[in-house]
């Protein structure tokens, strides 16, 4: 599989750090936002091909960070990864308007990230191929 | 009705002996009546007869006795002696003359008395019943049946009256039982209502009354629970359940009304099968309204509180699993990484420590179960003590930090380690939220005049909104914007403020300027 430009985006630094390791060790090119304003900022230089985020940050949520990029023709198809600490508060409703594919509860394991990064990685690349098919 | 049963009503019963005593019925008819008239006329004739004869001997014989006296004694005797004879016959005749005069009287008078009592008031043929009343015979029967009749009434008006007492006063027994219950209601401050099946209200209690807003007219009479309440819904859902509610056990449901939350319980009344007599049955369902505004928001913010201490928890929890899973699995470039993960694991271990310290702290705190150890304290060596463990931290960033101290001789009345705490959380904050080569400026100074010794921790950092400024002090409560400045469990300054206010008696306060710094001051009072 072709390396992947990802955005990682959490206001925890060691969250961050971790990823951006666990991700690279696996070869593709990480870049880190420590909030939502900041992630925007990453996307609109270079849109990745998949952001990983945290639900609870300071200023601009991981919800609307989503949000914001469903908006953008040229990011709302970038799957999402929503981490958070709150499962139980993310709503279906609230994921609706978003490419959020998958939200995973912290603690969480980087070997299972690292998985699911993969898995969507491969549809996109399938949904690509069909495309240009 | 016999004659002796009516006694009570008569006064006498002299009749009787009237009757017997001259030998006449007085139940005998008109005739017999007349001809009893006629033997007492006879009997007093005959009276007078004897009574006339009586004196006839008497006057006949007294001269004859005396002449044949005077004639024995002129034969024989003395002339005195004749003398005393005839004076002795003389007397003797008398007497007999007088004793039968009396005699007659009084049989004449005893036979008189009779016949006039016979006659008067007239002639007419009457009959005495009892006492001083006379009635016509023919109308004696009448008059036995009425008295028979009221005797039965009096006797009816006597157990009514005994009947009317009982009653009274299981009336005012139950008056009074009455306005216990209801004082025991009205004391509730749950709303209680009990109505019938058809829905009329039976009882309203004070605070349902309050709030059905009734009038005391309508709290009399008899309406429906429908008409009173204003909150639809609240009605449709309590006959809904007044249907469901079956004879098995309350139910129970929540409800919304304004801006007060409700807990409405239905239980079914029905005491017609129970032992009570069938003047206390009831028949219905009591509804009672208890409202849990209170306890819904408290129950909220506890659930707010655990979610929020969970997800404080989790967030350092994710780091240490996360950075174990990759050493496990050897996703380390060198060694200098791989000490670098143990730091990290180190640090976030810490923090959930220190996290849980202080919720322990702080719920100690707040429950009154913490262990205070209070002693004459000076100040200021304890916070240069604090000063110098975080000085390693400041330099790290720059910082200049320097502190102004006061004469160890002011002293406070403190536990040691919780004040070394609130030191350790109040200048750690400045370190924390001051850019590098900013400066920190500990201020110590004493008020003699109030009797306190403040600490002011001025620093340059970031500010605080004025929104948050109060915000700050409340349990995980952090500045959205000034979060990414360092890692915090959100409750440090909780725990300051409790420990200085609530343990000490003293205050934590603030004040800041966006950009350019904070400034917290500790203020403790002086122990004399």
């Amino acid at each position: 599989m072709a390396k992947a430009s990802i955005l990682v985006c959490d206001d925890e630094p060691h969250i961050l750090h971790v990823l951006k390791a666990k991700l690279e060790n696996a070869g593709h090119h990480v870049r880190m936002a420590r909030d939502g304003e900041e992630a925007l900022e990453l996307v609109s230089e270079e849109v990745p091909d998949l952001l990983i985020s945290d639900l609870q940050m300071p200023g601009l949520s991981g919800l609307d960070l989503c949000r914001r990029l469903r908006i953008d023709v040229r990011t709302a198809e970038v799957p999402v990864i929503l981490l958070t600490a709150r499962e139980y508060s993310v709503k279906t409703d609230d994921l609706s308007n978003t490419s959020i594919r998958i939200v995973l509860p912290k603690p969480f394991s980087p070997r299972a990230i690292l998985a699911k990064v993969l898995d969507l990685l491969r549809e996109r690349q399938d949904a690509s191929q069909r495309n240009g098919v | 009705m016999t004659q002796t049963e009516l006694k009570p009503w008569s006064a006498t019963d002299d009749w009787h002996e009237t009757d017997e005593s001259d030998g006449c019925r007085a139940e005998s008819g008109p005739m017999q009546s007349l001809a009893t008239h006629r033997s007492y006329v006879d009997r007093i004739k005959t009276h007078l007869r004897w009574g006339r004869g009586a004196l006839v001997v008497a006057s006949t014989l007294v001269p004859a006795v005396l002449w044949l006296s005077v004639s024995f004694l002129r034969a024989s005797g003395s002339v005195a002696t004749i003398a005393r004879w005839q004076i002795a016959c003389i007397l003797v005749f008398l007497c007999i003359g007088v004793a039968g005069a009396v005699l007659t009287a009084l049989a004449d008078r005893s036979t008189l008395a009779s016949l006039f009592q016979e006659l008067s008031p007239s002639c007419a043929p009457r009959t005495r019943l009892t006492g001083d009343s006379v009635f016509p015979h023919e109308l004696v029967p009448i008059v036995e049946n009425i008295r028979g009749e009221c005797a039965r009434l009096a006797k009816e008006a006597d157990e009514l009256i005994a009947e009317k007492r009982r009653v009274e006063l299981e009336y005012r027994l139950s008056e009074q039982q009455r306005y216990q219950f209801d004082a025991i209601l009205d004391a509730l401050p749950e709303v209680v209502i009990t109505v019938d099946p058809s829905g009329e209200l039976i009882h309203v209690n004070s605070a349902a009354r309050g709030l059905l807003q009734m009038t005391p007219d309508q709290a009399m009479a008899r309406c429906s629970l429908s008409e009173l309440l204003t909150d639809a819904d609240l009605d449709s859902a309590i006959t809904h359940a007044r249907a469901a509610a079956s004879h098995i056990g309350p139910n129970q449901f929540e409800h919304l009304m304004g801006e007060n939350r409700y807990s409405v319980t239905l239980v079914r009344c029905d005491s017609t099968n129970g032992e009570r007599s069938a003047r206390s049955t009831i028949d219905g369902h009591v509804v009672i309204l208890r409202d849990i505004t209170k306890e819904a928001e408290i129950s909220k913010a506890k659930s707010e509180f655990v979610s929020r201490v969970a997800h404080e928890l989790r967030t350092p929890l994710s780091s240490i699993k996360a950075y174990i899973e990759m050493l496990a699995d050897n996703e380390v470039a060198d060694e200098k990484a791989r000490r670098e993960y143990y730091e990290i694991i180190e640090s976030c271990a810490d923090r959930l420590g220190r996290l849980v310290e202080n919720m322990l702290n702080i719920s100690r705190i707040e429950s009154g179960t913490v262990r205070v150890t209070k002693e004459p304290l000076s100040l200021a060596p304890l916070v240069k003590e604090v000063v110098d463990v975080l000085r390693p931290q400041a330099e790290a960033k720059l910082l200049a930090l320097d502190v102004d101290l006061t004469p160890v001789f002011y002293q406070v009345l403190a536990d040691r380690d919780m004040m070394s705490q609130v030191f350790l959380n109040v200048i750690g904050n400045a370190i924390k939220y001051t850019p590098e080569e900013g400066r920190i400026h500990v201020q110590m100074s004493v008020s003699e005049e109030s009797r306190a010794v403040s600490v002011a921790i001025t620093d340059t950092g970031v500010g605080i909104p004025a929104d948050d400024r109060e915000r700050i002090f409340e349990k995980f409560y952090r500045v959205a914007q000034n979060s990414k400045m360092g890692p915090g469990t959100g409750l440090g300054l909780n725990l300051a403020r409790q420990i200085v206010a609530t343990v000490h008696g003293g205050s934590v306060g603030v004040t800041s300027e966006i950009g350019k710094g904070s400034c917290f001051t500790i203020t403790m009072p002086l122990h004399s």
